[in-house]
């Protein structure tokens, strides 16, 4: 089995290097990286992996973040051109952890009937920027039992999605789910997890929002979602690090969360990471390939406690999804009240 | 592809214009509250609220002379309501109709002068403005604040504990069950229930399981106060309409109120019992809030943290709303719907025109 993943990136240089050696080290046969015009270092660090042979790498220099029809583009080039069975569609600061010995062994589990894993996502909180690598400082995570719902949060419960490799696919923006699709999703089982590191120090954070907010504004034709317009207004009104600094967890917060349960300390990619790491840099990468490496990285089976306790968090994901139905079915309702003669006449009458 | 890039023809500035420009106007019902109105509508002008329309409900304890104070600045249309019935829905109507009409409201705060609205991160006008506009209907989490012990201090600066959601009491005859109540969009054809808890009839859309929103319920604030609501509501009223009700008219008919009330109030050793085992939260937001604007200060509505959203999102499953037979029972009614729309003489020849004009193309 061949597993390819596709990871579209725009100035992420302080995560790219990990999250590429990571995936080659859990698995991940080979990438394909679109390089959005990235003006940091992330184009060296991709041209490192491609020199390595083990990355293919694309250059976008169109402004306008077109995420669906890029990621469209390399998962059927993985399907046509890199003889991918399976395409995990990544974000650069997604890494996806296996909840088995190896994200392939994982895959090769899945019924051939089925297409499309959902992976569960799960973030992780943005800790005090004391210039340490984001990896030594972000060990916490949420672990909540009820969904998030406020659509201003990127805490909300979602899924990711990997699928059988397709020539004709189309995934839809923010790889939460493919548009055109021969393939039939499997439904409430995620074996694999998506650790999330969204928001990684100040700087970080306001060039995400600048493009992100640019992006929505100017090219895109709907609305960026909550939290896109509100730290968009932030960063307009010189108010970013007021905005950033109001979500960092502090150790207060941090304290407290951990004792009331709905953070839990994760270090899986820390220390995934400290075994990763280069004794000295090789060709701009800091991290290992699985060749350099004198055996792979290992992935413990989760434990029956562990398991229990991933299946509470994910039915707040169900949970989360009867919301989400309500919210559509009230809309259907809204429209079909309009097409009812009474609601035609009420209108009438108000005209 | 899906995602075509184009300009859009909205400007970056188009969110905070839109909060800039949203008028904000709570209605108030009150009767005999001059012990807290005061505050309630000063803490509201500070949140967010830009005009009020309120009723006066035959007041004697000089709850009419501060609300005309605030007509007299401006800030504040009074109604009188002179019959001695209550019509909570109607007068909830009238005034949400009137904010819309007459005042230009964008988003209506059908509120009693008893309960304080509290934005979670930013101010209320911030918090309606971030709301997706398919959305008509905000829900308000309930917060209930137990009383305690009479004192010389005012009822904001005794109540600073509250029951904690995560330990809802669903007892029908309990005054502290798990509740909401609605924000609108302003309507000039609204109408609201008995104590604005759902709108009638409406189309303007709810957003479910999202709740930005928490109010403040201060109901029993001392023994002299308690006993004139419930004398109040008796007159009003009539008849009980709930279970609750039922029991204060029971201990009142029996000259027992006093003991009643007494059972109700939480005394310092039960508020350390309650907040140690976790059935009751210290909450001092709103006293603190008082506090500043009593010395002139400004107050902010800090940004919760994704601890705070954690353990507020839980409080918030008591609510019961991810409830998969509600939306089954909706489907039905929706199908059903559907089915007498398409039934209808035109929609059937439109489906044959249709079909007509499919097999003409050859498909």
């Amino acid at each position: 089995m061949k597993l390819v993943l596709t990871v579209l990136a725009r100035d992420e240089a302080d995560v790219i290097d990990a999250l590429v050696a990571f995936h080659l080290n859990a698995g991940v046969d080979f990438v394909i990286a679109t390089d959005n015009a990235s003006r940091d270092r992330t184009t060296e660090i991709l041209e490192a992996y491609a020199r390595a042979g083990c990355l293919h790498l694309i250059r976008e220099p169109a402004e306008g973040l077109r995420q669906g029809e890029w990621v469209t583009r390399m998962a059927r080039l993985a399907a046509t051109e890199f003889g991918a069975d399976w395409v995990i569609n990544s974000d650069a600061d997604e890494f996806w952890y296996p909840r088995g010995r190896s994200l392939k062994d994982v895959f090769a589990l899945v019924p051939a009937e089925y297409g499309i894993v959902n992976a569960f996502w799960r973030s992780f909180v943005p800790r005090p920027d004391t210039g340490e690598p984001w990896w030594e400082r972000m060990t916490a995570r949420l672990s909540s039992t009820a969904p998030i719902n406020d659509p201003r949060s990127f805490y909300r419960p979602v899924t990711k999605v990997a699928h059988r490799a397709e020539p004709d696919v189309v995934v839809g923006r923010g790889n939460h789910d493919l548009v055109r699709t021969r393939s039939q999703p499997l439904g409430t089982w995620h074996p694999v997890e998506v650790l999330h590191f969204p928001l990684r120090s100040r700087a970080q954070w306001a060039r995400k929002v600048e493009l992100q907010g640019d992006a929505f504004t100017k090219h895109i034709d709907r609305a960026g979602t909550g939290y896109h317009l509100t730290s968009y207004d932030a960063l307009r009104r010189g108010r970013i690090d007021q905005q950033h600094d109001a979500m960092v967890v502090g150790d207060a917060a941090l304290a407290c969360g951990l004792h009331d349960g709905t953070l839990v300390e994760d270090t899986r990619i820390r220390d995934a990471l400290h075994e990763l790491r280069l004794a000295t840099p090789s060709g701009g990468r800091r991290f290992a390939l699985p060749s350099e490496r004198a055996a792979p990285l290992q992935f413990a089976r989760p434990s029956l406690v562990e398991d229990a306790a991933f299946a509470a968090e994910a039915s707040a994901l169900a949970e989360s999804y009867v919301v989400r139905a309500q919210r559509r079915l009230d809309e259907l309702e809204r429209r079909i009240a309009m097409l009812e003669p009474g609601e035609a006449d009420a209108r009438r009458r108000r005209r | 592809m899906e995602d075509t890039a184009r300009e859009r023809t909205q400007g970056p500035d188009e969110h905070p214009r839109l909060i800039d420009s949203m008028k904000l106007v709570m209605t108030l019902r009150a009767r005999d509250e001059a012990d807290v109105v005061d505050s309630q509508i000063a803490f509201h002008l500070g949140a967010g609220v830009d005009f009020v329309v309120a009723t006066d409900h035959l007041s004697q304890d000089g709850t009419t002379e501060i609300l005309e104070g605030y007509a007299r600045n401006g800030h504040l249309h009074l109604i009188r309501a002179e019959s001695d019935d209550m019509d909570e829905g109607g007068w909830a109507t009238r005034m949400s109709r009137v904010a819309a009409s007459e005042f230009g409201a964008d988003w209506v705060v059908p509120s009693d002068a008893d309960e304080f609205w509290w934005p979670r991160g930013g101010s209320l006008k911030e918090v309606l403005g971030s709301v997706p506009p398919r959305y008509g209907v905000v829900r308000a989490l309930l917060r209930h604040f137990v009383p305690r012990p009479d004192g010389e201090e005012s009822f904001a600066e005794r109540m600073t504990v509250r029951v904690s959601g995560s330990a809802p009491i669903n007892a029908p005859n309990s005054l502290f069950r798990p509740n909401l109540k609605v924000i609108h969009r302003g309507d000039p054809n609204v109408a609201l229930s008995a104590g604005a808890h759902t709108l009638l009839n409406s189309t303007l859309a709810p957003l479910r399981g999202w709740y930005p929103i928490e109010f403040f319920h201060f109901p029993l604030r001392s023994l002299a106060q308690a006993e004139r609501k419930y004398a109040n509501l008796r007159t009003s009223l009539g008849a009980t309409r709930n279970a609750f009700y039922e029991e204060v008219y029971r201990a009142r008919d029996n000259g027992r109120f006093e003991e009643f009330y007494e059972s109700l109030v939480v005394d310092d050793p039960a508020r350390e019992r309650g907040v140690a085992g976790g059935s009751l939260v210290v909450d001092t937001r709103l006293c603190d809030a008082l506090r500043a604007i009593r010395a002139g200060e400004p107050f902010a509505f800090p940004q919760p943290t994704v601890v705070d959203e954690a353990a507020y999102a839980v409080d918030v499953m008591a609510l019961g709303e991810a409830d998969l037979v509600r939306v089954q029972r909706q489907l039905d009614t929706l199908e059903e719907r559907l089915r007498t729309l398409e039934s209808k003489p035109v929609s059937r020849a439109y489906g044959k025109l249709g079909r007509l004009v499919r097999r003409a193309a050859g498909r």
